[in-house]
């Protein structure tokens, strides 16, 4: 994972992600819980997502951000694989729960 | 092993994976378990597969009619929409003997009554509030202080009593008052119409006056306890409920404050904690405090309260009652705080003593201090159609469909909490929010987690005080 880092700057990290691994979704689900803590900007080269985090003050510490973001990471994409598995089954469930007063 | 993940959320909690479904069921699993589940790698045998199938997080046959029982659960969680609004709220009065130092809705001078609400306005109101297709309606004074405007409120009891014989609604009606200008004329005339009660009682004698001091004297205490005996013997004992708000002075001290809510013969207490509204925000400097401060209080007082009823004495937090409510039983508890869509005119709706329409009570105390922005309309220049299913309501209540904003969509503890559109455009300028920074989504989620906490010790007894609150009814011996 490490390779993966680069503080570029004091207060400022890069992280580089693949594509192949992780889905868009994911990606901003996951840097979202971040934005109370950093400033975020996203850019996607190729294969690869690169995230910028610049910390909002000097108490933010940026290595615990980047081994927080590898764990949430994971979650948002396993939130988006199982979500398309029930996605037409949470619609029909909430079509079917209001039916009669959609009539 | 084939089977298909049913609609599900989770989160990490106590190095355990919380998950639960749309209709709130729940359950824990281990990384590995939960691991396995998501890669349809577990078997039948398993107990975790058991579990997740007896929750109806995984179904391996009969999947039409687990979703069709799944979508009846799910009507019976969000049976709030099809009642409509049922609590509406009306302001008598903006004038006030009180001098709260936390006064949400910067109340008027004393003297000034033409910040009391006219016949003419609360004719309107009446009829609009009968327009609501809802079976259950209850009218709630607020003010400033609403007895303040006694006739009025006798004037809306009456016309309401009378439209009611029509209209057929469970029609009550509530009064909340500082309760010191209640006299037993008052009281003899409330009695033969079905009116409750809600006061505030911020603590003991030091701390109660501290929050409360009247208008011309510090002393509110005696006078308030002197009240409420009075309201007890003429509306009987349990008509008078009381509410409390803690700042900064009260904080640090639950304990003495639940102790005092005892004596005084309540069976319940809402550790509350400020809303920044009004002179609460104008005076944040004063008298406010981390919302961490207020969690970790709260979670010292729900232990007092819990030991307090281990002990034998039948007594409720309520905030943990319609948490705990919502997370052990089918159903919704119409606390209008905590819904998704938000509860705002849906649920709740307040009409100001100008006939002025507010999707909230803390939407018109913004607009108490200039900022109309939760005005959806007028009681004597709009129709009922135009206030309540006008295209501004709309807007408000799509952009506060919990299960669509960002952070919430995925929260495991989304069907035991809502959306506050109205604390977040307070807190942070727009009604959607950033849930990182919101405060009220610590404060939900901190409780939550805690409760879920406490519920996963599966202790016997602290079940049994739970389900004592959910029941309302004492453990029984």
């Amino acid at each position: 994972m490490k390779e993966i880092i680069k503080i570029i700057e004091k207060n400022k990290l890069l992280l580089t992600v693949s594509n192949d691994l992780y889905e868009s979704n994911a990606i901003l689900n996951a840097t979202y819980k971040f934005t109370d803590k950093c400033f975020i900007n996203i850019e996607t080269i190729d294969k690869y997502t690169e995230i910028y985090f610049q910390q909002k003050n000097e108490s933010v510490n940026l290595e615990i951000i980047a081994l927080e973001f590898g764990n949430e990471l994971i979650d948002q994409q396993v939130r988006v694989n199982t979500g398309r598995e029930f996605k037409t089954i949470r619609e029909l469930l909430v079509k079917k729960a209001f039916s009669s007063i959609s009539k | 092993m084939k089977y298909q993940i049913l609609p599900y959320r989770f989160n990490r909690l106590n190095e355990e994976i919380f998950l639960s479904n749309e209709i709130g069921e729940f359950l824990y699993l281990s990384i590995d378990e939960f691991q396995r589940f998501v890669e349809h790698k577990l078997v039948s045998e398993d107990l975790a597969y058991k579990n997740l199938k007896s929750k109806q997080i995984i179904a391996d046959n009969n999947i039409d009619s687990i979703v069709e029982m799944l979508a009846t659960k799910y009507r019976t969680k969000k049976n709030f929409l099809t009642e409509f609004t049922t609590l509406h709220m009306v302001v008598a009065s903006l004038r006030c003997n009180s001098n709260c130092s936390y006064c949400q809705v910067s109340k008027k001078d004393l003297t000034d009554i033409s910040f009391d609400m006219n016949k003419k306005t609360a004719k309107k109101v009446v009829e609009k509030i009968f327009e609501s297709p809802s079976l259950n309606i209850k009218i709630e004074f607020q003010g400033g202080e609403p007895l303040l405007n006694f006739k009025i409120i006798k004037y809306i009891i009456v016309k309401a009593e009378w439209l009611n014989l029509i209209k057929k609604r469970n029609l009550e009606f509530v009064i909340c008052t500082n309760l010191t200008s209640i006299d037993e004329k008052m009281l003899k005339w409330l009695k033969g119409h079905r009116v409750y009660i809600s006061t505030s009682i911020d603590g003991p004698k030091d701390l109660h006056n501290l929050n409360r001091p009247l208008y011309d004297i510090d002393n509110s205490y005696d006078l308030v306890i002197e009240k409420i005996k009075l309201c007890r013997t003429y509306l009987g004992y349990d008509s008078v409920s009381a509410l409390m708000t803690t700042t900064s002075y009260t904080i640090n001290h639950f304990n003495e404050i639940i102790d005092k809510y005892l004596e005084l013969g309540f069976d319940s207490i809402f550790l509350r904690s400020l809303n920044p509204y009004g002179f609460a925000k104008r005076d944040k400097h004063k008298l406010a405090y981390p919302m961490n401060d207020f969690i970790e209080s709260y979670k010292k007082g729900l232990d007092y309260i819990i030991d307090i009823n281990l002990k034998g004495k039948y007594f409720i937090e309520g905030y943990a009652t319609i948490l705990l409510t919502r997370i052990l039983t089918p159903f919704c508890t119409g606390y209008v705080d905590l819904q998704s869509p938000a509860g705002i005119a849906i649920s709740g709706v307040i009409y100001d003593y100008d006939g002025d329409v507010y999707v909230s009570d803390e939407g018109r105390m913004l607009a108490s201090v200039g900022d109309k922005t939760f005005k959806i309309g007028n009681v004597e220049s709009n129709s009922y159609q135009e206030i309540f299913n006008g295209n501004y309501l709309h807007e408000l209540i799509e952009d506060s469909v919990a299960e669509s904003l960002p952070e919430c969509a995925t929260c495991a503890y989304l069907c035991y909490c809502g959306a506050d559109p109205v604390r977040n455009y307070s807190e942070q300028g727009n009604i959607v929010g950033n849930r990182t920074i919101s405060e009220i989504c610590n404060k939900n989620k901190s409780i939550i987690m805690h409760l879920l906490s406490l519920l996963q010790r599966n202790d016997k007894d602290l079940n049994r005080v739970f389900w004592s609150w959910i029941t309302r009814k004492p453990i029984e011996e």
